[in-house]
């Protein structure tokens, strides 16, 4: 990874709210996509470009529906290989990255005094607990 | 069951203290009528013996001349009079300044606010004790009006009756019209005690706010330190307001004292101090005084007018809130009714909590102010030995701005707060009512629930829940799935095994299925599908414009699918030499790997018209193209972006619109009632929220 690409990194991530923050720095997701590229045998430049790719999931600028084609056109691999690659990062990136914050989120003070309609929000949405963040957040 | 005790248990101390304040303890009284002396009937002022003398000799009152208080007696004059009467008024024998100066000055500013105080002062005194007192709410006029609304309200039961008839004949609302008629017969036999139910909230306030009044301990000591007289009104009230100014008394300004200190000037006098005595003081100083006083005065009446007409608007807002009590209890019996603004039962019990729970709130604040007032906070300001002018009417107005603002402040807290101190109540009031209701409901369902109809359902349910599990709780969440699970619909009563269509022959329709929850879930599961088809509607253009551009990408890829394909192939298999050759450590066999990834990559990209970078310098190779792969896949994906903005404010607009109350009264208005608010609120959340509907229809 370049050291530009890791001003870059920190930059977007700072501009995140704190928890999010904090689970995606501590996760170590760098290293997951960087074996993740090696795997499909890309080279350097191309790990960058998928690490740009997933940072954009990430900070949430791109969609997750998107990622798979903008791995095959940004780092430039066969659409079926990028579709595996969208695949595992999902699975390896991802999913443990979206439970921990969910985790975070149950743990945090944010949870002990919920209001009514973020517990009706919650119970509605399926279980999403954003519901918790947002409303906080907005206040 | 935990919570329900949990919740349970600060009402049950609630109802502890009631039981203390109305069944053991004696009656709380506001403070005994302290004995008076030397009082004039009208001013509140200390008869003087000239006065005293007038009274006994009425025909001979040229003996009583020279008397202390004698008007013509320039001894009897205060300080600050005679210091003003140096300064006359006239051409002759004064001056037009300073004398006609001060002597307007006094008048505005000592003579009239002096008044307007001690008016306002009374006004405040009798006020706030005589609306404590409660004589005047159960005063004979106040019964005499509630019978009159009691007995309209008691016509309005016919009326009730006739409309529920009329529901229940042409279908219009199902169980709701024999929930209806549970509630009416309850509401019908406690509207005669709605003024007995209205007056034991509004002594509770009254009694907590005597507590604090009497407990409040007013000391109207001047400076020679005896008490100040006052005159209690037949409300026997007490000198809160005399209390209250004392602390700050402003005509401490123009006392002898107060006056040497002005006629007294430290001047600077080639950098050592010397002292100058006047023989006047500066008229400059007086109207200064003057001014400070006046201004003092004015704050304070004005502080001690806007307590006390909160306190009359108080009495004036429960005067109406009992008379009108009938109607509020007529009013919970039909939901139409309920929601009307002041007089529903919901707004008039709000107000009722509202305005009651406003006087011990402010009671306690004055409590708290006159703690502050005994306990001097400023008395250290001016040391009695060496107190300069300006830190004398710094003693004085410091704490008559920390005493007067205290006041304002706590007027305007007991009305927000008792507000939200009505809210809790309420919130109690409900549980408790849930539990009694509903457990009287459901034993009068458990007799005959096909009489009293669905309705009993939610009181049933939120009985069983704060019942916790046991016995009764089953029975009572049994008799609630029995009783909402019916519709109550004469058309399905069976007659002989027919239906009532069929065994008359008429065609009355078929009757509805289900009772309330289902006709809530069905409003709900409408809710939705009209936000579907709102969204459908409303982004008909988008769709298309998505529509169009997959299309176009779809047109545009089908003749290069195949080249795209072989490149891909080609880029794997690139991929597996250069991996090989890596680790082969043959650098030749690495860059012709590289060179044909590169080769394929950069055909891929002329394929799609996406831009390509070189992959080491970075230069632009192929620029995107208008019109190519590439480009068309970024419009289709702002056009999906575009569509689901456009949905979700749909979405958004409608959940909106149907949560809000014109939708809500709207609805119960065409649906004769037969309309749940909670319904709309939970299909505005679910739409929101996206969530699927509950037969397994996804709503968008």
């Amino acid at each position: 990874m370049t050291e530009k690409l890791k001003q870059t990194i920190k930059e977007e991530i700072e501009k995140l709210p704190k928890e999010n923050q904090e689970v995606i720095t501590s996760f170590g997701w760098e290293k997951i996509s960087e074996e993740i590229g090696k795997k499909y045998l890309l080279m350097e430049s191309e790990i960058n470009d998928l690490q740009v790719e997933t940072l954009l999931i990430l900070t949430g600028i791109q969609s997750l529906d998107s990622y798979s084609i903008n791995i095959e056109n940004e780092v430039g691999t066969s659409k079926e290989k990028a579709s595996e690659m969208a695949g595992e990062m999902l699975q390896k990136i991802f999913i443990p990255i979206n439970d921990l914050i969910v985790e975070n989120i149950k743990k945090s003070e944010r949870m002990k005094d919920p209001k009514w309609d973020q517990n009706l929000d919650f119970i509605l949405s399926g279980g999403n607990y954003s519901t918790f963040l947002d409303k906080k957040q907005n206040e | 069951m935990q919570n329900i005790i949990k919740k349970l248990i600060p009402y049950l101390f609630v109802l502890i203290a009631l039981v203390g304040l109305f069944g053991f303890a004696g009656q709380v009284n506001a403070q005994k009528p302290l004995p008076e002396e030397g009082t004039t009937p009208s001013g509140g002022q200390p008869e003087t013996p000239y006065e005293k003398c007038i009274k006994e000799n009425p025909d001979n009152t040229g003996t009583c001349a020279g008397r202390e208080g004698d008007p013509s007696n320039s001894g009897t004059k205060t300080a600050f009079e005679q210091e003003v009467d140096k300064n006359k008024c006239g051409i002759m024998n004064g001056s037009i300044y300073p004398g006609c100066f001060i002597q307007l000055f006094y008048v505005i500013f000592y003579i009239i606010p002096s008044w307007i105080l001690w008016a306002c002062a009374y006004f405040f005194n009798v006020i706030v004790f005589s609306t404590l007192s409660g004589a005047l709410l159960k005063h004979d006029f106040v019964s005499e009006a509630w019978g009159v609304v009691r007995d309209l309200s008691n016509i309005f039961f016919i009326l009730i009756l006739l409309y529920i008839a009329i529901k229940i004949i042409l279908d219009l609302a199902g169980h709701e019209a024999k929930k209806m008629i549970a509630k009416v017969i309850i509401i019908a036999l406690l509207i005669n005690f709605s003024m007995f139910f209205t007056q034991v909230i509004i002594d509770t306030s009254n009694i907590i706010a005597l507590i604090f009044y009497n407990k409040i301990e007013v000391s109207t000591k001047g400076p020679n330190d005896k008490e100040r007289p006052y005159q209690k009104t037949g409300y026997n009230d007490k000198d809160v307001a005399g209390g209250i100014v004392n602390a700050f008394n402003p005509t401490k300004l123009i006392t002898p004292q107060y006056l040497n200190q002005a006629k007294t000037t430290t001047i600077d006098a080639n950098g050592t101090e010397k002292t100058v005595e006047e023989q006047r003081v500066s008229p400059s100083i007086i109207i200064g005084m003057l001014l400070i006083a006046g201004a003092l005065m004015f704050f304070a009446s004005y502080s001690l007018f806007v307590a006390g007409l909160s306190f009359l608007g108080r009495l004036i807002e429960l005067f109406v809130l009992i008379i009108f009590s009938p109607f509020a209890f007529v009013s919970s019996t039909i939901p139409l009714l309920n929601n009307v603004e002041y007089l529903g039962w919901d707004a008039w019990f709000k107000r009722l909590l509202k305005a009651s729970f406003m006087a011990p709130i402010f009671m306690f604040f004055l409590y708290f102010i006159f703690m502050l007032i005994h306990a001097d906070i400023f008395k250290g300001l001016a040391s009695p030995n060496q107190t300069r002018l300006i830190e004398s009417i710094l003693s004085i107005v410091l704490p008559a701005l920390l005493i007067l603002i205290l006041i304002l402040k706590a007027t305007d807290f007991a009305k927000k707060g008792s507000g939200k101190f009505g809210e809790v109540i309420m919130s109690g009031a409900k549980l408790l009512g849930g539990v009694a209701l509903g457990a009287a409901t459901g034993g009068a369902s458990m007799l005959g629930t096909t009489v009293i109809g669905g309705g009993g359902g939610a009181l049933l349910g939120a009985a069983a829940k704060k019942v916790g599990p046991g016995r009764i709780s089953n029975m009572l969440q049994d008799t609630q799935k029995f009783v909402q699970g019916r519709s109550y619909d004469v058309r399905g009563i069976k007659i002989a095994g027919k239906t009532l269509g069929s065994a008359t022959g008429m065609n009355i329709g078929e009757a509805r299925k289900g009772g309330w929850s289902e006709m809530k879930k069905q409003q709900v599961e409408k809710r939705q599908k009209r936000a579907e088809e709102l969204e459908k509607r409303g982004t008909g253009k988008e769709k298309t414009d998505v529509e169009d551009k997959e299309i176009k990408l779809k047109e545009a890829t089908l003749p290069v699918k195949l080249d795209l394909e072989k490149q891909d192939k080609l880029i794997d298999q690139a991929r597996i030499d250069l991996n090989d050759a890596k680790n082969a450590g043959n650098a030749a066999a690495v860059t012709e790997a590289e060179g044909r990834l590169n080769a394929a990559k950069q055909e891929k990209a002329r394929i799609r018209g996406a831009e390509y970078k070189d992959p080491t310098t970075g230069a632009v190779i192929l620029s995107k193209v208008t019109g190519g792969i590439a480009d068309l896949e970024t419009d289709v994906r702002t056009a999906k972006h575009t569509l689901t903005n456009k949905e979700e404010s749909i979405a958004k607009n409608y959940a909106e619109k149907i949560m809000s109350t014109r939708s809500k009264i709207l609805n119960s208005v065409f649906r004769l009632g037969a309309y749940s608010s909670a319904g709309a609120d939970e299909a505005a959340r679910k739409i929101r929220t996206g969530t699927k509907i509950d037969s397994g229809e996804k709503p968008h």
